[in-house]
C-alpha cells in the first residue's frame, strides 16, 4: 500500500483534502451525536408505564348545574361504566402516567425530618384503580371502597388512611421493607404503606424518577373528575364511543369529556419530542449525504486531474485493481484523519449536550460505530469515481492530454 | 524479442474509421536498438502503444520475448508491461506529488517487491543516470533534462527487457537531448533492447536501425550501423 506516498501527495495538495476531512469530523460529531439523542429519545417514548396501556382510555365529566349530585352521580356513571359489556374496569383517577399532567407529593420517611423527603407522583385513585389500570400488586392490599375520601385541590380535612408504593419508591424510601410502614407529610398528616405495586410511572415524561409514583385512596370533589375506562382486550376502540354515549345519556347538568386513548394521549405529550427525532434525523441524513458528495466531488476531481497520472502508473504495470485500491486506500486515509478530528468534536458536542440539555454521556462503542460507518461511507462514496479511474486506458500515457 | 505480423488497428468513431495501422509487420531482434520514425499521425505511436501492450489490436499476432500476446487479459498485459518493459515518454510522467526515490520505485511497487528491494534497485538505477544525490527531490525541483532522467532510471530499475521510448528528447534542449540519446545508447550496450519513437532524423542515425512508418505501414527500414547478427529481416507490407 502506498500510505505513505498518498500522505505526501495530500501534504503537498492540503487544502481539499482538509475541507473534506473537516466535513468528515462535522459529520461524524454530528450524526453520532444525533443518532445518539435519537436512540434516548426513543427510549424515554417506548418506557412502559405500567398500565394496561393498549386497554385503556379516559373520559370524564364536567359537573355546571348548582344541583349536581357529585357523589350519587359518580357512583352510579362507574356502577355504569363497570357494568358496560366490552368495560373490564372502570375507576376515578386524577391523571394518568406519562400524559403530561398529575399530582407531586413530597412524602418523608421519619416524622418531622425534612432532610428525609423524598418526591413522587401521586394518583388518587378508587378501589377499582388496581383493575382499572392493571397495576400487579407485590405486597399488601388495595384500598376498599370505605377509605375513598373526598379531595379539595384547595385543601381538605384528614388525611389518607393508606398508601400504596411502587416497588421504585419503596425501595428508595424503605430498603428493608416498606409495608406496614409509616408515611409522614410536612404537614405532619401520616399513613401506613398498605401495598406495593409492581410498576407505575409518573405522569411527566421528562421526570427523571420515571416510576416513583404513590397512589392514595382519594377522588376529586368536583367540579371535574376523569374516569379511567380498561376494555377487555382488543375492544377500547368500540368501547370508548359507547362510553361517551352512556355517560351522555345518563345523567344532565354536566359535559362529557371527549374519550381518549391512553396511547394517544402519551402521544400526543411525546409530539414535540417526536418532531425532535424526526428534525435531528433529517440533518443527519442531509449532512451524510452532502459529506458522501463532498468524497465523490472531490474524488472526481481527483481523478480528472490525476488521467495522465493514472495512465502512466497502468503504464507502468499497475492493474485495475491496483488503481482501485489507491483511491480505496487514499480515501481511507483522508477519512481516517476526520475522523480523528471528529473524536474530538463528538465528545465536545456530547459534552455541550450534557451540559445543556441532560443528554447522557456517550459510550465508546457508539463512537467506534460511528467511525466505522464513516469510512464505509467514505469508500462508497469513493467508488464510483474511483472505478472511473479504472477504465482510464494506459495508452493515455502516451497522448496529450 | 518483438515480432508483429500483419497487425492492424483501427480507431472508429461514429462518423470516421481511421486506419492506424495496416498490415504492420516488424521483427526486433534482442540487444537491437531501433528507431522508428514517420510524421505526425503516421502510426509511429500507435505502433509504440501496441509493441508496449497499452493497446489492443484487431488483426495479426504479436510475439513478445516468444510470448504470443494477442489474446492476453487486462492484468497479464499489465504484469507483462511490469515486468519486461520500460517506458520512457516524452513529457517524462512523472507523478508530480512522489519524490524521486517513489518515482523510481513505483512500477516496482507493482511488482510487490519489498521496500528493501525496492529502495536498493532504485538507488542503482539512480546512480547509472547520475541523479543518487537527487532522491527526495520533487520532479518539479529539476530541470527537463533531470527530469527525463529520471524518469530512464524508473523505466531501468525494474530490469527490463525492451526499453519504449517516445519521443524521449521531443521536449528537451539539444545538449539535454544529447545526454539522454547517450544514455540510452549505454542501457542499449548492456543488452537491453530499445525501440525509439522519433520525428528527428538526426537521432534515428545513432539507431542500430531505423523504421519508417507511413500511413500506418513500414515503409523503408535500413540499418545505420548494422550489427552483425543483429538485422534480422524485418518487412512491411
Amino acid at each position: 500500500m502506498e500510505l505513505g506516498s498518498i500522505l505526501k501527495g495530500m501534504s503537498r495538495n492540503w487544502v481539499g483534502p482538509l475541507l473534506v476531512a473537516l466535513q468528515v469530523a462535522i459529520t461524524m460529531a454530528v450524526m453520532v451525536n444525533a443518532l445518539f439523542v435519537i436512540q434516548e429519545r426513543r427510549e424515554v417514548m417506548a418506557r412502559p408505564t405500567g398500565v394496561d396501556e393498549a386497554n385503556l382510555g379516559r373520559t370524564g365529566i364536567f359537573a355546571y348545574a348548582d344541583d349536581f349530585d357529585w357523589t350519587g352521580e359518580i357512583r352510579a356513571d362507574l356502577e355504569a361504566l363497570n357494568n358496560h359489556p366490552g368495560v373490564h374496569a372502570a375507576g376515578t383517577v386524577n391523571s394518568l402516567p406519562g400524559t403530561g399532567s398529575g399530582w407531586s407529593s413530597t412524602w418523608l420517611v421519619e416524622e418531622n425530618k425534612p432532610e428525609t423527603s423524598v418526591q413522587s407522583a401521586m394518583y388518587l385513585v378508587d378501589e377499582h384503580g388496581l383493575e382499572t389500570l392493571g397495576l400487579e400488586l407485590v405486597e399488601g392490599r388495595w384500598f376498599r371502597e370505605d377509605e375513598i375520601i373526598d379531595v379539595d385541590p384547595t385543601g381538605f380535612e384528614g388525611f389518607f388512611s393508606g398508601i400504596v408504593l411502587t416497588e421504585s419508591l419503596a425501595n428508595k424510601m424503605f430498603p428493608d421493607g416498606a409495608l406496614g410502614r409509616m408515611v409522614y407529610t410536612e404537614s405532619e398528616d401520616q399513613a401506613p404503606v398498605v401495598g406495593v405495586v409492581r410498576q407505575l410511572a409518573v405522569p411527566w415524561p421528562s421526570y427523571l424518577e420515571w416510576e416513583d409514583s404513590s397512589l392514595v385512596p382519594g377522588r376529586l370533589s368536583g367540579p371535574a373528575i376523569f374516569y379511567a375506562v380498561r376494555a377487555e382486550p382488543g375492544r377500547l376502540e368500540q368501547v370508548l364511543p359507547e362510553v361517551e354515549e352512556l355517560l351522555t345519556g345518563r345523567a344532565s347538568g354536566r359535559t362529557v369529556l371527549p374519550p381518549e386513548t391512553h396511547r394517544e394521549m402519551v402521544a400526543e405529550e411525546f409530539t414535540d419530542e417526536r418532531a425532535t427525532v424526526r428534525i435531528l434525523f433529517v440533518i443527519m441524513v442531509l449532512l451524510v449525504l452532502l459529506t458522501g458528495l463532498g468524497i465523490v466531488g472531490l474524488a472526481s476531481f481527483n481523478v480528472r486531474r490525476r488521467t495522465r497520472q493514472i495512465g502512466t502508473r497502468r503504464a507502468l504495470g499497475a492493474t485495475r485493481g491496483d488503481i482501485l485500491r489507491y483511491f480505496l486506500a487514499e480515501n481511507a486515509v483522508l477519512t481516517a484523519m476526520g475522523l480523528g478530528i471528529g473524536v474530538v468534536l463528538t465528545y465536545a458536542l456530547n459534552y455541550f449536550l450534557a451540559d445543556q440539555f441532560n443528554v447522557a454521556r456517550l459510550p465508546g462503542s457508539w463512537l467506534l460505530i460511528g467511525m466505522l460507518a464513516l469510512l464505509a461511507l467514505g469508500q462508497l462514496a469513493v467508488l464510483g469515481p474511483a472505478r472511473t479511474a479504472t477504465r482510464i486506458p494506459p495508452a493515455v500515457a502516451t497522448r496529450t492530454v | 524479442m518483438l515480432e508483429m505480423q500483419h497487425i492492424g488497428k483501427v480507431y472508429r468513431t461514429e462518423l470516421v474509421e481511421t486506419h492506424a495501422l495496416r498490415d504492420f509487420s516488424l521483427r526486433v531482434n534482442e540487444g537491437d536498438f531501433v528507431a522508428v520514425t514517420g510524421p505526425s499521425g503516421s502510426g509511429k505511436t500507435t505502433f509504440l502503444n501496441i509493441a508496449g501492450l497499452l493497446e489492443t489490436f484487431g488483426d495479426g499476432t504479436y510475439r513478445l520475448d516468444g510470448e504470443d500476446v494477442s489474446g492476453l487479459s487486462d492484468k497479464q498485459r499489465s504484469r507483462i508491461r511490469n515486468q519486461k518493459i520500460g517506458f520512457i515518454f516524452q513529457s517524462f510522467n512523472l507523478i508530480p506529488d512522489l519524490d524521486v526515490a517513489d518515482n523510481v520505485e513505483l512500477p516496482l511497487r507493482y511488482r510487490r517487491l519489498d521496500r528493501g528491494e525496492r529502495k536498493a534497485r532504485a538507488e542503482r538505477a539512480l546512480e547509472l543516470v547520475g541523479l543518487a544525490s537527487r532522491t527526495r527531490h520533487l520532479p518539479s525541483q529539476l530541470s527537463g533534462g533531470q527530469q527525463q532522467r529520471v524518469a530512464i532510471a524508473r523505466a531501468l530499475a525494474g530490469e527490463p527487457r525492451l526499453i519504449l521510448a517516445d519521443e524521449p528528447t521531443g521536449n528537451l534542449d539539444s545538449l539535454m537531448a544529447r545526454q539522454v540519446l547517450d544514455l540510452l545508447e549505454e542501457i542499449n550496450a548492456r543488452g537491453t533492447t530499445v525501440i525509439m519513437v522519433t520525428h528527428d532524423p538526426d537521432l534515428s542515425r545513432r539507431a542500430h536501425r531505423n523504421v519508417h512508418v507511413l500511413d500506418g505501414r513500414v515503409t523503408d527500414f535500413k540499418p545505420y550501423d548494422p550489427v552483425p547478427g543483429g538485422l534480422a529481416a524485418g518487412a512491411g507490407a
